[in-house]
């Protein structure tokens, strides 16, 4: 039997607990993948739709009468949807999406959302991010307890790393070492004035923690610095929105081959109460002309097969448009998986138009079958009870690259 | 304040905190269960006799009276029947009891039987030994260290008690106590984005530097005020410290600082000193948050960034105040280097500490040194 790299550590993700102990790690796995055995060498590339992105306008059911009806001022014309089947259609804004569309890559998962939707921006947003029920608070974010035990890898330049602002969110956790990036360059210089200073167990542990945390940047930095230096640039034109620049530094991070399985990008003013008409089509222009860029990107370095983009948002908005040409606070919508591993296609169902809730529509699709893809599938971790909650994952990735 | 959403009523609640923090506690926590801010975070608005919400009673016993393992689940569903039917009357602002939304009957809280309303149960919990004990604790975990010595616990509780629970007397006890000063505890706890700003502020005495500003770099460093993460408050201790906040909290204590030198020079200076900001070509509105914007209208507009024209200008004078505050540390340069470490520092630096050349590179290689983030 031959087993190529890739599915090695396959096995290695499979079998991730034991290899989280010492001494059991080192059996198999060369030295130079050893450390990422736990995730392999897959990244999530995670895109925050901040302030609830408007899921019917974004995929829309663009053949049903009621559509119009519950949206006559806002409704997305015929002329501005890419029909994707099943009566759906992507809003045109999208466009640069196409390609990826065309080529099997990209996914809309529809209906996401959970039972007892909450509609405050805060409140859901900590949803989405910890994993938890509508009525349960938990702390830790939901890829915190993903990485768990194999947070804090010292291969890795961070576990995760957040561009351009916005919280660490999903990736909080205890154990977690993330790092706050706007700029590579910024940051590796902050770091580079950051004295080295020997540390080790000391019985002062606030002190002991601080100077942790001050190896730790030092090394990310090191590891950030080293990569970029030797990595060719991107050759690849990105747009110049703050959205745009964020993909930039993504793939710049993915493409030199620096190590770290997750990075998440955001992308504002999605809470579009007025003026919907004008400003959603912008945000979508903006978010899908990024993400192309990123792929291109990512393609032509090779990384493509082993990323992963999923979009997610607090909520999605209200069926019917309010009184100044905007939607209020929504519950379910869909949300997009991009990646060289993606099955395209539609999954899940499309909330039904003709059974809302106040309003809303109502979920099809239990956001947490996402976290399970990602964990189960996209990871190859085994189904952690307190990440997918049971949820099963969903049939949207593929074994093998095209 | 993401959840209350009313300014005045989370201003009014800070001035009954700053008003009764050194008082009596039994009045300190009385007054925060009518509280109308509170009412609205934690629900009690929203809580009638039909259902009774269980958010204001849960915390009363687990965050601030008691701590968890003192109380029982039934404490908190009872207790919760007694903070039901208050509303927050439209014309005062205050919180009133409305009788028929009120469940009245008989409930049983910590052994307190009785019809009990939301004052009643607010005495059934100060009469618990564990609410004073509670309340010793957290002023050790503030004061001194993460890990309270119990037998002193005991003591300060009682002493809270026979002093008529004076917060004041408990603080005096706190500071005067072995424990505070034992050089063991100097340095285990770390500072909060409000102790490292503010109080680098008022050791190098720059209260004038503009409050947009200060709350900025404390929302970057992790602590917004009046926006805690959840009831509990902002965790706090290790948690302030992770790789962004430590590298922010270094930039604070550079750059940052350094601009505040500034600004707090420039605000000193009479209006007609200062160059009109508008229209100048080279100010960069781009880095401005719209929600940040207004905070500076009425009062003296000040750049937001620091221009080399600017620095040129006020450089000098900061300088000169720098070394009037080194001057006055002692009477030769190892003196006050000594005492300008001793002064800043909770115990010695671990970094290198320059100890030649000018006040500034001395002050800056301290204020770097990673203790200087201890308290």
């Amino acid at each position: 039997m031959k087993f190529d790299r890739r599915a090695f550590l396959r096995l290695g993700g499979a079998a991730c607990l034991p290899l989280l102990v010492p001494g059991v790690r080192t059996w198999a796995i060369d030295q130079e993948t050893a450390t990422t055995a736990a995730l392999g060498d897959r990244v999530l590339i995670l895109v925050e739709l901040q302030g609830g992105n408007d899921g019917l306008n974004t995929v829309i059911p663009f053949r049903d009468e009621r559509y119009k009806k519950l949206r006559p001022k806002i409704a997305v014309a015929n002329s501005h949807v890419m029909d994707l089947g099943n009566h759906l259609g992507m809003n045109d804004a999208l466009a640069t999406l196409g390609e990826s569309w065309e080529a099997g890559e990209a996914c809309w998962i529809l209906g996401l959302g959970y039972p007892q939707p909450n509609r405050s921006h805060f409140r859901s947003i900590e949803i989405w991010e910890t994993g938890s029920d509508s009525d349960e608070n938990l702390t830790d974010g939901w890829l915190g307890r993903l990485i768990g035990s194999a947070a804090g890898d010292p291969k890795r330049a961070a576990d995760g790393i957040i561009l351009g602002g916005g919280d660490s969110g999903p990736l909080h956790g205890d154990s977690t070492r993330i790092i706050h990036l706007n700029d590579p360059i910024q940051f590796t210089r902050q770091a580079r004035a950051v004295p080295d200073i020997a540390h080790g167990k000391d019985a002062r542990k606030a002190l002991e923690h601080l100077l942790e945390v001050q190896a730790d940047i030092k090394r990310s930095a090191r590891v950030i610095e080293e990569k970029r230096a030797k990595a060719p640039a991107l050759g690849v034109q990105f747009p110049q929105s703050k959205f745009g620049k964020r993909c930039e530094i993504a793939a710049s991070l993915v493409t030199s081959g620096v190590p770290c399985p997750l990075i998440k990008l955001s992308h504002g003013g999605f809470d579009t109460h007025t003026d919907q008409l004008r400003r959603h089509p912008q945000l979508l222009t903006e978010l899908a002309a990024g993400l192309a860029a990123l792929r291109t990107a990512l393609i032509a370095s090779g990384d493509w097969d082993r990323v992963l983009i999923s979009t997610y948002s607090e909520f999605g908005r209200r069926a019917n448009e309010n009184g100044s040409e905007g939607t209020d606070h929504g519950t379910a919508a869909p949300h997009l998986l991009l990646g060289g591993r993606v099955k395209g296609g539609l999954a899940g169902a499309q909330p039904d138009l003709g059974t809302l809730e106040k309003n809303d529509l109502v979920f099809t699709t239990d956001y947490r079958q996402l976290y399970a893809t990602i964990e189960q599938q996209w990871f190859q971790l085994p189904a952690n009870p307190l990440i997918s909650r049971g949820a099963r994952p969903l049939p949207v990735l593929r074994e093998k690259p095209l | 304040m993401t959840k209350v959403r009313s300014a005045p009523a989370m201003l009014k609640q800070n001035q009954m905190f700053r008003q009764l923090c050194s008082g009596d506690f039994r009045q300190l926590i009385h007054r925060v269960a009518v509280d109308p801010a509170m009412a609205i975070y934690l629900d009690t608005r929203r809580s009638t006799r039909e259902k009774p919400n269980e958010n204001f009673a849960r915390e009363l016993l687990e965050l601030y009276g008691l701590g968890e393992g003192n109380y029982s689940e039934t404490d908190i569903q009872e207790a919760a029947r007694a903070f039901t039917g208050y509303r927050i009357d439209n014309r005062t602002g205050e919180l009133r009891r409305i009788r028929r939304r009120h469940d009245a009957s008989e409930k049983t809280v910590l052994g307190v039987t009785g019809s009990l309303t939301a004052t009643e149960v607010v005495d059934a919990v100060l009469a618990q030994p564990a609410c004073a004990e509670w309340i010793s604790r957290r002023f050790w975990i503030e004061f001194i260290s993460p890990t309270p010595d119990v037998k002193v616990l005991k003591q300060w509780a009682q002493l809270l008690q026979q002093k008529d629970w004076s917060l004041r007397a408990l603080l005096r006890t706190t500071l005067l106590s072995e424990a505070f000063w034992s050089e063991q505890n100097h340095g285990s706890l770390v500072k909060s984005p409000v102790d490292l700003v503010v109080g680098t502020i008022r050791s190098l005495k720059l209260e004038k530097a503009p409050a947009g500003q200060v709350l900025r770099t404390l929302s970057r460093l992790g602590q917004q005020l009046f926006d805690p993460p959840n009831v509990a408050g902002w965790p706090g201790g290790h948690q302030w410290i992770d790789a962004t906040t430590l590298l922010g909290r270094r930039l604070f204590l550079t750059a940052e600082i350094h601009n505040l030198a500034i600004l707090n020079q420039m605000q000193q200076l009479p209006e007609t000193d200062l160059r009109p900001p508008a229209n100048d070509p080279e100010s960069e509105p781009e880095m401005m948050n719209p929600k940040d914007s207004p905070e500076m209208k009425g009062r003296r507009e000040l750049p937001r960034r620091i221009k080399a024209r600017e620095r040129r200008r006020f450089m000098p004078q900061v300088l000169r105040e720098l070394e009037q505050l080194w001057q006055s540390l002692g009477d030769t340069a190892d003196a006050r280097s000594l005492r300008l470490q001793q002064w800043l520092l909770p115990f010695k630096p671990v970094g290198t500490v320059v100890q030649r050349g000018s006040i500034r590179d001395r002050l800056g290689s301290v204020l770097l040194d990673p203790t200087y983030q201890l308290k």
